[in-house]
């Protein structure tokens, strides 16, 4: 329990409340909705054992500019250098840190006088720093308020008179304190902010150990203007709002709200807003900024602060668990959550929603970021875990995996212990019962250190690197050389043909022969197309396969592999150089150097790393130009989060070949009609929206909605997809989905009799261990709702312990796989065997024993239901 | 707890309809706004009206919901539930897709309040004692039955379909012996719990019956069946906020508030409003959360279940709706009822109220899934989510400067055979039709407004009321087009987007291959090529045979994206995406199976005869950011087209506005709910979002207040009928409007309702059944619209001579020339 030893309860928690009466009784009626809507937003988060800096912050926000429409930006930091805050450490753990922001200058004599010094004993109050001109940061409009922070306590006086005046003498001072300074904000923001025609002033921040930022503008503008970038914390958080109000001049409106040790942002709406705020003011909490972001934070401190519940149980009653889902847990579970949703479910919030929250808690020594996703998972979200050999640790968070990889990218570029990947990805599923659908970074420092761990809902620890018990490396072999003399040696065979031999020498060498290896490989690749084109091939697999990386860990290989790529990609020449290389290379500083394709040049490389995110300076329309132009065959590389690839190329597009190396960004390939895209590495969301026709290859994971609204083309995944794969989808696309997804897969499928050239996925419902070998998921498909309402297509479940029920199902039925179903999908398992290494001999071995396919494999085909006719 | 799903079976009458209700062969019941007897205007009793007693009945025979075509009919307006709208996501909140369980939405909920808090041991052993809970699968619960019927067939099959739907059946204590069952729940009153003997099972629900010493009884009831929720009946009227604290301080909990069976409070306030102040009044005080409701008095449609639960019901006790189900017409027939002539059978009487109900949850899901919500539980009091017409129309009429007696706006003569419905009358159809043959309107029938009592057909331009105008000839208005500025720009962003101008201030709507035949879509975009304008194809893709007037087609990207393809999105010269369609908000496309021929399911690339559904909303689209990647996503495809945002009109939609524009939006396309439709549920077409009039004038002022009104094109569509409601929903705020039903009433439409069923349109227009579509010929339905259009510009110019403009642009936003008719 977090609670500490002293007792707590409903009295306790009914003695804070009852001493907001005032507040309320004070306070406007309940509002019948938010002031402005806001769905979309950017958010980022991260924890780490070592103290970051505010400037990697900054890249992260960047990209993810087109989340957020500069109305709003807000940053929170925990875990703060009590010498760059000008205090002692002491006084940093100990006192409240209050940051009001003045919209008004002239406020703040009235406001100290009347709200702060005279309650407050304050160890150190000063202006926080910040450019002198808000100008100078670019695109910034208007001038964010003066900041002025206080460490103070509550004067022991004060105290006393409150806790005696509110019936609080009882309970323990320090959460007498919290709700004093609690009250102290709400009355300040009422009387500066809230009541007023002119907003003058409101509170930021007045926790321990947290600082928030918040402007009218981008997140990382509020970075550049208060001069975050040096700023370091162990956990961060930032916002890009998307108000639909158009003409936005204060920044009371923009996350992170905060309670009182903890700040939250939000993306997502709810549909009961006004019912969530009646069961506040039930409870004497009432709203004063009008978002829903702030009702959630104020349910956060009820539940948290005020009823001291356990984190499972706050979680519980912001996402109770539902449907399949609850069906699933123990007897004891579902008691205990029957009980917190009789109790809470009307204050919990319906509609999509994601938060990440940063907290700080003094008095453990701790600070935690946490992430929490709505039952339905409607709202993007990725998790990540990367750790150094030398243990410094970081959980990241992010609405996007792209910002995850740039805040990566940005620390390894300036500290050796970090690298650009991640060790881990993952996508929590909402109210489950498999992660409980939100994830715990908490960083606890003690004497030894500090050390960061990773808990799910149900305070499991997150294993977060598998342990790797493949073949060490072995520095005594030279595998520099096995390696270099593989690739020598492979003229006129396949690519995969070497990766068949290089295997073990992959394995076994450590990371400077890899290093080395890759040396010569950058050297050797600039000396002809065919050298070059073979060391691509080389670093492809590298990225593309699962293997027993040996000691060595899978994403730094990935790492060097991505760095060689790149280095070998940055030597083709561009458009107007003196060559006769087939491959020729466009950037964002080159493109208007875009030109047709020459007798004898094939292959534009596209270096994707500065155009915009979309729109006629992205890279997407680049591809779109250049097809145009003639050009067929295109790589790009180091792609950074821009969307749209491969989209607007047109039908007819047969010859068209794409490959992507990066981050590619949503709506990769939708609508196309008849090309070849490959991804090396993971996509995001809305994956081949309407596809038409050709072929997408993704060797990693997918996001929400991949597939929606497809007519046709044929689709492999490697790893998972999100939520509502395939939903919409008619005519005749062929998916093959290796790992699993999160729910409604094939919702209102409509592709015809799969047998008689309609469409169907197969899902293998596997994954791999650190060693790259084949695993079986505990089931392959946990989601409550499968194949819902589709009249047509099928799915071919990899399920050969039948742990998929009928009750996943509405709409479909389970059939036994026929040996026209086998000779349908045999060719896909065949194909997805070369694209991927799966061998279709271990999808088909069972507990280690080889099993005929209609064993292993259960066919879901369309039940006539009764509303489809 | 495995899916909740309700076993239907069908259940036939066994009594013919009223002979008196006009319903046509083909008509399933009587459909909104439509004439219920031959030769009068009556329509009922204001809450039994024809339609809410012969939709349950359909509901009760069949276990579907009333779904047809066309919009609805009748008038948005009223007190009650009648002046009450479901609120509606999209974009800036998203809905849920719950109709036929493509996603769970609970409708269960749970009586007997709950703890304020919860308290743990320090081991996280659970130390608060729970109170004792009913849970009921849906909030309907069956009360007594309000008027004595015939032998013991009626109380028993209420008891039956309660116990099959897993709800309760109250009974009084004289009714007791019928049949057991599992849930047994009782109201008493002080004799019955006098005389009452022992039970054979304990009640697990009682209501004790609001009379003098009742909170004594409910105590000694408390004491004689622990094990039960004991509840307290209460009359609402003008004390009972006070009231009901006062009891609830006695330490009551379950409450059965109750208004008398017209819905009314005993100070005459409407059901809604009445118990809306009791739960505010228990909020205030910090109350509600622990206590439940149980709610009754006139709740006699689908609609009502969700709209009670909005204003605070926990569960909707339902009365009269019993004996109508098993073919009651109370006031409609009363002397051949023959509920009350016979005893019915019990099994069948069940059937009956199991697919009523079934039909009725369906309904709560689809009005659930419009709002976004997947929990009945988190509507209870949710007003944030219900548009009152009260609030609305305050700031509507706000808007005019003056106002002016009904009467005092001269009709032109009006015959009436029966043939179209309020906002469609015979006077309107039949002028239509001879526009499309005159190309003028000859001012023998009213050609500018319907009847419907609401929306334009109450309010008028300031000049129509002028001596001058109602003593002269009709013809005398019109005006040469050529005199005037037509011209609508669909571009203002300066974006460097092609500057697209179309002569007229309005084009055609979308309406899909599948929910119009292929002759009607060809005569369409003949039209809208022959004057310049354009078209939509609807969300049925885009067959090969409307290329040829590529010029003049706009592409609908719709939530099911059926025929969507890079080429036809690279086509187009604007791309409409369909967020939301003002006939059936928050929900999405359905194309019934027997309209779903072999040349539709081709088109869509889907299963030919299978019900065909959109999802509401688009899947990829949960937030105004996503909107912008949407919308950046078709940018991407096609970089030369506008982008058109088609939303219909929640209370939020000036937000939505502003939020399409900063997504980068040309042009905005608000849909009201008098929109025209192929098939919707009723519920829909009549209980959610606001009507077209309200959102006009809401986004054009917001939009104003932001600065940014000139840089976006603002639409409005959904009950534009006439040439002069356009120009009011320009003078509303609009630039244009966009035209759907008004073709298919020059193509010869009379608005039958019937465009759902597969061969059902008899005149070829709404059908996809390859024969009877050939009744439209292309080049007539071209000629048609055209000279309807014809004569709209030409009453256009005439309004703007009258106004002194010579720009249709000058009259934007010019509310002030408007009256509202009292």
């Amino acid at each position: 329990m977090h609670l500490g030893p002293e007792r707590w309860g409903a009295e306790q928690a009914d003695a804070l409340l009852n001493s907001r009466a005032g507040l309320a009784a004070g306070a406007p009626a309940l509002p019948r909705s938010p002031e402005a809507a806001e769905g979309g937003c950017g958010v980022l988060g991260f924890a780490a054992n070592v103290p970051i800096a505010g400037r990697h912050l900054v890249t992260a926000s960047q990209q993810m500019h087109n989340r957020g429409n500069g109305k709003g930006g807000g940053i929170a930091a925990a875990g703060l250098d009590p010498v760059q805050m000008g205090v002692s450490p002491e006084v940093l753990r100990t006192h409240y840190l209050i940051q009001v922001a003045y919209l008004d200058r002239g406020a703040r004599a009235e406001v100290e006088r009347e709200c702060l010094l005279g309650r407050f004993d304050i160890a150190a109050s000063y202006q926080v720093e910040a450019l002198d001109d808000h100008r100078a940061v670019s695109g910034l409009e208007v001038r964010p308020p003066d900041v002025v922070r206080y460490f103070g306590r509550v004067k022991p006086e004060a105290l006393a008179h409150f806790a005696e005046q509110s019936g609080l003498r009882h309970l323990p001072a320090r959460r007498v304190e919290d709700e004093y300074v609690y009250q102290n904000t709400f009355r300040l923001n009422q009387r500066y902010y809230a009541s007023l025609g002119d907003k003058r002033a409101f509170v930021l921040c007045h926790g321990r150990d947290l600082l928030v930022f918040k402007i009218v503008g981008y997140a990382e503008q509020a970075a550049a203007y208060y001069r975050l970038e040096d700023l370091t914390a162990h956990v961060w958080i930032s916002h890009q709002r998307y108000p639909t109000k158009g003409r936005v001049w204060h920044p009371g409106g923009a996350h992170p709200f905060i309670g009182v040790n903890e700040a939250l942002v939000h993306n997502g709406d709810f549909a009961n807003y006004h019912r969530v705020t009646e069961y506040l003011s039930q409870r004497n909490i009432v709203p004063l900024f009008l978002t829903d972001t702030e009702v959630s934070v104020l349910l956060f401190d009820l539940w948290d602060r005020v009823y001291g519940y356990p984190l499972e149980v706050l979680l519980e009653a912001l996402a109770p668990t539902t449907e399949r889902d609850f069906d699933v847990l123990p007897p004891e579970k579902q008691a205990l959550y029957q009980a917190i949703q009789q109790t809470h479910l009307q204050g919990s919030p319906d509609g999509p929603w994601f938060f990440i929250i940063a907290r700080s808690k003094p008095d453990d020594h701790t600070w935690q970021l946490l992430g929490i996703t709505d039952t339905s998972m409607l709202r993007p979200q990725v998790f990540a875990w990367y750790e150094s050999e030398d243990n410094a640790r970081i959980g990241l968070i992010a609405s996007e995996r792209q910002a995850i990889n740039a805040l990566l990218r940005s620390l390894a570029a300036e500290d050796t212990r970090f690298q650009p990947l991640a060790d881990r990805y993952w996508v929590a599923r909402g109210g489950s019962y498999t992660d409980g659908g939100a994830f715990a970074f908490t960083v606890s420092s003690s004497e030894d250190g500090c050390r960061l761990t990773c808990h799910d809902k149900f305070g499991r620890l997150v294993a977060p690197r598998p342990p790797n018990p493949g073949v060490t490396t072995r520095s005594d072999a030279d595998c520099t050389r096995a390696l270099r003399d593989s690739l020598v040696g492979c003229a006129g065979r396949s690519s995969g043909e070497w990766f068949a031999d290089a295997r073990p020498s992959l394995t076994m060498a450590d990371p400077s022969q890899i290093g080395a290896w890759m040396e010569w490989l950058v050297g050797s690749a600039c000396e002809d197309d065919a050298r070059r084109s073979s060391a691509i091939g080389a670093l492809t697999l590298l990225r593309d396969r699962r293997y027993d990386p040996g000691g060595k860990k899978r994403s730094a290989l990935l790492a060097m592999a991505d760095a060689a790529l790149y280095r070998i990609l940055r030597t083709v020449p561009t458009l107007d150089a003196d060559s006769k290389s087939s491959c020729r290379r466009v950037d964002s500083a080159t493109r208007h150097t875009l030109r047709a394709p020459e007798p004898g040049e094939e292959t534009l490389v596209v270096d994707a790393c500065s155009f915009a995110a979309e729109g006629e300076e992205s890279a997407a329309r680049l591809l779109c130009l250049a097809h145009q132009l003639g050009w067929r065959c295109f790589v790009a590389f180091d792609w950074r989060g821009g969307r749209f690839a491969g989209c607007g190329l047109g039908p007819g597009t047969d010859d068209v070949r794409l490959d992507i190396y990066g981050d590619a960004g949503d709506y990769l390939g939708s609508g196309l009609d008849g090309g070849h895209v490959c991804v090396h590495g993971d996509a995001q969301d809305q994956v081949g929206q309407i596809l038409k026709r050709g072929r997408l290859v993704i060797h990693g994971d997918v996001g929400q909605t991949l597939l929606y609204g497809a007519k046709g083309g044929e689709i492999f995944v490697l790893g998972s997809a999100a939520g509502r794969p395939l939903i919409n989808a008619v005519g005749h696309p062929r998916a093959v989905i290796n790992g699993t997804c999160l729910d409604y897969l094939a919702e209102s499928f409509m592709a015809g009799d799969p047998l008689n050239g309609g469409g169907f996925a197969i899902l293998n419902g596997i994954t791999f261990d650190g060693t790259g070998r084949l695993v079986e998921l505990d089931t392959p498909y946990p989601g409550g709702n499968l194949f819902s309402l589709a009249s047509g297509g099928a799915i071919y479940l990899r399920d050969p312990h039948g742990r998929v029920d009928d009750d996943q199902l509405n709409g479909g039925r389970f059939a036994p796989l026929s040996e026209a179903d086998w000779c349908l999908i045999e060719p896909y398992l065949r194909e997805n065997e070369a694209l991927f290494g799966i061998q279709l001999a271990d999808l088909l071995r069972v507990n280690g024993e080889a099993k005929p396919p209609s064993k292993v494999y259960r066919k879901v085909e369309v039940e006539s239901l009764e509303v489809l006719h | 707890m495995p899916r909740y799903r309700i076993r239907t079976r069908p259940a036939p009458a066994a009594f013919d309809p009223p002979a008196k209700f006009q319903m046509d062969a083909t008509d399933s019941y009587v459909k909104y706004g439509h004439r219920v007897f031959p030769g009068t205007s009556q329509r009922g009793d204001p809450l039994w009206t024809a339609e809410a007693i012969t939709q349950i009945w359909y509901q009760a025979e069949t276990g579907r919901i009333p779904i047809s075509g066309a919009g609805y009919g009748g008038p948005f307006s009223g007190d009650g539930f009648e002046g009450m709208w479901l609120d509606m996501s999209e974009i800036v909140r998203p809905t849920r897709d719950g109709i036929h369980g493509r996603e769970y939405i609970s409708t269960t909920v749970t009586l007997g309040g709950a703890p304020e808090m919860l308290e743990f041991e320090a081991g996280g052993q659970l130390l608060t004692p729970m109170p004792r809970l009913v849970t009921l699968p849906l909030p309907v619960v069956f009360g007594p039955l309000p008027i004595a019927l015939p032998g013991g067939g009626a109380q028993r099959a209420a008891c039956l379909a309660a116990d099959r739907l897993g709800t309760l059946c109250i009974r009084t204590g004289d009714a007791l012996d019928v049949v057991p069952a599992r849930n047994l729940a009782l109201r008493l009153t002080a004799q019955d719990f006098d005389s009452l003997g022992r039970l054979a099972v304990d009640p697990v629900y009682v209501e004790i019956e609001e009379e003098p010493w009742a909170l004594e009884r409910w105590r000694a009831a408390r004491e004689r069946w622990p094990g039960a929720m004991i509840a307290l009946r209460h009359a609402l009227g003008a004390e009972s906020p006070a009231q009901v604290e006062q009891l609830v301080r006695q330490g009551v909990r379950v409450f059965h508030l109750y208004a008398d069976e017209e819905g009314r409070d005993s100070a005459g306030v409407p059901l809604p409003d009445s118990l809306r102040a009791v739960h505010a009044h228990l909020v205030r005080r910090r109350w509600r959360d622990s206590l439940s409701f149980l709610v009754s008095g006139g709740i006699a449609a689908a609609e009502h279940v969700p709209k009670i639960i909005a204003c605070g019901a926990d569960v909707a006790v339902v009365d009269f709706v019993l004996i109508v189900a098993w073919g009651c017409a109370l006031w409609a027939d009363k002397s051949t009822c023959q509920v009350e002539v016979g005893e019915i059978d019990p099994e069948w009487g069940a059937q009956r109220l199991v697919n009523l109900m079934a039909a009725w949850r369906d309904q709560l899901l689809e009005a659930l899934g419009a709002m976004g919500m997947r929990e009945v539980r988190r509507l209870r009091g949710e007003v944030g989510r219900v548009i009152f017409e009260a609030t609305e129309s305050k700031a509507f009429r706000r808007l005019f400067p003056a106002t002016a007696p009904v009467a005092s706006y001269r009709r032109l003569p009006e015959e009436d055979s029966g043939e179209g419905d309020m906002r469609w009358t015979h006077a309107l159809l039949a002028a239509t039709h001879q526009q499309a043959r005159d190309a003028a309107p000859d001012g023998a029938q009213e050609f500018r407004v319907g009847g419907s009592g609401g929306g334009f057909d109450r309010v008028a331009f300031a000049f129509e009321l002028t001596d001058a105008w109602q003593r002269s000839r009709p013809d005398a208005w019109l005006a040469d087009p050529a005199g005037y500025d037509l011209n609508l720009p669909l571009n203002r962003r300066g974006d460097g987007r092609p500057e697209l101008c179309i002569p007229l201030p309005w084009y055609g709507a979308g309406m899909s291959f599948g929910s119009v035949g292929l002759p009607v879509m060809l005569g369409r975009a003949r039209a809208a090529q022959r004057l310049g304008t354009f078209t939509s194809t609807g969300e049925g893709g885009y067959p090969d045979e409307l290329t040829p007037y590529a010029g003049s087609i706009i592409t609908q990207v719709a939530t099911g994206l059926f025929g969507v393809r890079e080429a036809t999105i690279q086509r187009a010269r604007m791309v409409e995406i369909k967020y939301a369609q003002g006939a059936k908000p928050g929900l999405g496309g359905h194309l019934l199976g027997n309209k779903n021929t072999e040349s539709v399911a081709q088109e869509r690339e889907a299963v030919r005869g299978t019900s065909l559904f959109s999802p509401f909303p688009f899947h990829s689209v949960y937030s105004v950011e996503d909107h912008k990647k949407h919308v950046d996503w078709l940018k991407q495809i096609n970089p030369q087209a506008l982008i058109s945002v088609k939303v219909s009109t929640p209370t939020d939609v000036d937000m939505v506005a502003v939020g399409s524009y900063f997504a980068g939006a040309h042009v905005l396309h608000l849909d009201g709910a008098y929109g025209g439709t192929g098939a919707a549920p009723e519920i829909a077409k009549k209980n959610i979002a606001m009507p077209i009039e309200y959102a006009i004038p809401k986004v054009h002022r917001f939009l104003e207040g932001e600065g940014i009104r000139d840089q976006l094109t603002v639409m409005a569509s959904g009950g534009i009928r006439t040439a002069y409601d356009v120009a009011k929903a320009i003078a509303l705020g609009a630039d244009g409007c966009i035209i759907g039903s008004a073709e298919l009433v020059a193509m010869g439409c009379t608005r039958l309702g019937s465009c759902e069923q597969g061969l059902g349109c008899p005149f070829g227009i709404t059908t996809t059944d390859p024969e009877r579509s050939k009744l439209v010929n292309v080049e007539s339905a071209c000629e048609q619209i055209v000279n309807v259009y014809t004569s709209w510009q030409r009453q256009l110019a005439g309004i703007l001579r009258a106004l002194g403009f010579g720009s249709i642009r000058e009259l934007r936003g010019r509310a002030d020339l408007l009256v509202y008719l009292e």
